[in-house]
């Protein structure tokens, strides 16, 4: 009985063995593919990275912008700035009679001016540029419209920031950069799995008689055809990797652009970018394996 | 009942119009030695192919130890081959890999463990005589040393039966009896050998069961001296290149 067990645990460590025996001769098998790709390897992973760059920055630039949008969107805060000419306490009259105002809070030159120079301490020293500023908190965002044509009557105001409009424009840029991107990026990508599947047809025709050889010798069709799976998946990976510093690079450098409207930081968009340049990058260079044994790896 | 190793029940092949085969029947014995002759197009490359699938019968069975082919899927067809060696005219080794890589290759393919496969390929390099040349790659082999690789590549995994599709067509006189002798040898061990050949002089000199066929069907099947002489072989039957 003992025996019995003792016995199916060999094997079963044998078999394990023999498993990563044969994993290590297919990745050398795909080494060997890599080897007579030559140049073309160069070329395939620089399109397959850039199209992940392109597809990674897009796809950050557009997840930031509804962030920022669904951060601003719920504060429907509009910003009055005042001429310096303009009596502070006859604006705050005048808004207050208009009926789609709610409630209103004045920062004036001098607090605006502090508040910023608390931020940023090494601010030189120079007049103060600030105007006075009333915010205004609107009944609704319904009543905007009749607000802004109030607004147009009242005396004393230099100009209105009406936080909607901005992300109006925000959300259509978003939208038509994910169009934009969507519809590029399928588009490289077909490219993509073309010159892959065309690099691999080619080695696969070159290689043909050593595969009718590996075939008349017994050799699992399975074992022939995963190099090539793996070449085109490979590229995937690879461009994906390096299309992660690029990617990184834009990560940073638009979170400092939004940081400067003091939102909160969403870092969990680069690992999502990552997983999904990883996952697009391995179904172009596998789709492109593929449709080339398809063509020419029939069984 | 003892099964016979390969039968051919009836077997009919067709290529589209053309029909290679019609109405073959034999039976191999474990253990025998057979050559298969007939002239060029007469359909021993089919009956060969038939054996390991490469091709189907249209008509008619082809078993192998029992087993009718037809029923066998294609996903069992390199277990089918990896149970037999299969040797050809053109060597069809791989061009850019040594004699010991060549050989040991399929072994690999299987996970064997390393010092297994060198005991196996050694042995086998051993007995078809080139363990001088065990790193040479195809191109530095003379043509009957690269068959001997293709055969030692034929019997490293133990098969019961080896198939050679004209295994000295390309070789010169003395390479060719060098070669019919060693897979004599190599049947003397047990393994069953089918080899289709023009070579109707090594056919005479080694009184082996012989069949031929002409046109596609089976003309005659028997020990050489029971057989009609080479001349009328040739005569009756257009046999010969
Ligand atoms: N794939 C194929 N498609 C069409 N016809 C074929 C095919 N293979 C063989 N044939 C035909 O079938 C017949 C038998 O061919 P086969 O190759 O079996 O002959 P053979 O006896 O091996 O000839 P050889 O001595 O020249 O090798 C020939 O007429 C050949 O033209
Ligand atoms: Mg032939």
């Amino acid at each position: 009985m003992s025996n019995v067990v003792q016995t199916t645990f060999a094997n079963m460590i044998l078999e394990a063995l023999r498993d990563v025996r044969i994993a290590q001769r297919v990745m050398l098998e795909t080494i060997g593919g890599f080897n007579r790709t030559g140049w073309m390897n160069v070329l395939i992973v620089i399109t397959m990275a850039s199209i992940l760059t392109i597809f990674g920055s897009l796809f950050l630039l557009v997840e930031q912008s509804k962030t920022f949008v669904s951060t601003l969107g719920t504060n429907m805060e509009m910003s009055v700035y005042l001429k310096d000419s303009a009596d502070i306490n006859d604006v705050q009259e005048d808004l207050d009679a208009l009926p789609q105002v709610a409630s209103i809070s004045v920062v004036t030159k001098q607090e605006a001016w502090e508040k910023m120079r608390s931020s940023y301490p090494d601010f030189p020293e120079i007049q103060n540029p600030l105007p006075n500023t009333i915010h205004i908190q609107p009944t609704s965002p319904a009543e905007v419209p009749a607000l802004k044509q109030g607004l147009a009557t009242v005396e004393g105001i230099q100009a209105v920031k009406y936080p909607f409009e901005v992300l109006k424009k925000i959300q259509a840029i978003a939208k038509g950069l994910s169009i934009f991107g969507s519809f590029f990026t399928a588009f490289l990508g077909l490219l993509t799995l073309f010159i892959i599947s065309n690099t691999l047809s080619l080695l696969i025709q070159a290689r043909g008689r050593e595969i009718e050889i590996l075939r008349m010798m017994g050799i699992a069709n399975w074992y022939i055809r995963l190099p090539f799976l793996f070449q085109g998946i490979l590229y995937g990976l690879l461009g994906a990797f390096i299309a992660y510093f690029p990617v990184s690079f834009v990560e940073n450098y638009s979170l400092q652009a939004f940081s400067f409207f003091h939102l909160a930081s969403n870092t969990h968009h680069l690992a999502l970018a990552m997983a999904l340049m990883i996952g697009i990058g391995t179904l172009v260079g596998g789709s492109g394996a593929i449709v080339s044994m398809r063509r020419y790896l029939k069984i | 009942m003892m099964m016979s190793q390969i039968e051919f029940n009836q077997v009919s092949k067709r290529y589209g119009a053309v029909e290679a085969l019609r109405n073959v029947s034999f039976l191999i014995e474990p253990g025998d030695f057979c050559f298969l002759v007939g002239a060029s197009g007469a359909g021993k490359s089919t009956i060969l192919k038939l054996i390991y699938r490469e091709e189907s019968a249209s008509e008619g069975e082809v078993l192998l130890d029992g087993v009718n082919l037809a029923s066998l899927s294609t996903r069992k067809v390199p277990l089918l081959r990896r149970g037999m060696g299969i040797i050809f005219q053109d060597f069809k080794l791989l061009p850019r890999q040594t004699a010991f890589d060549n050989v040991a290759y399929v072994l690999r393919a299987l996970g064997m463990p390393p010092a297994e496969v060198r005991r196996r390929v050694i042995g086998a390099l051993k007995v078809v005589g080139l363990l001088d040349k065990v790193d040479a790659v195809p191109e530095e082999l003379s043509g009957g040393e690269q068959q001997r690789v293709g055969i030692a590549r034929a019997i490293v995994n133990g098969p019961r039966l080896v198939i050679a599709d004209e295994p000295t067509g390309n070789l010169d006189p003395q390479s060719s009896v060098e070669i019919m002798a060693l897979l004599e040898q190599i049947n003397q061990r047990g393994t069953t050998i089918l080899i289709s050949t023009h070579n109707l002089a090594i056919v005479e000199q080694m009184h082996k069961r012989v069949i031929a066929i002409a046109d596609g069907q089976l003309v005659a099947d028997g020990i050489l001296n029971n057989l009609p002489s080479e001349a009328t072989i040739m005569a009756n039957y257009n046999l010969g290149t």
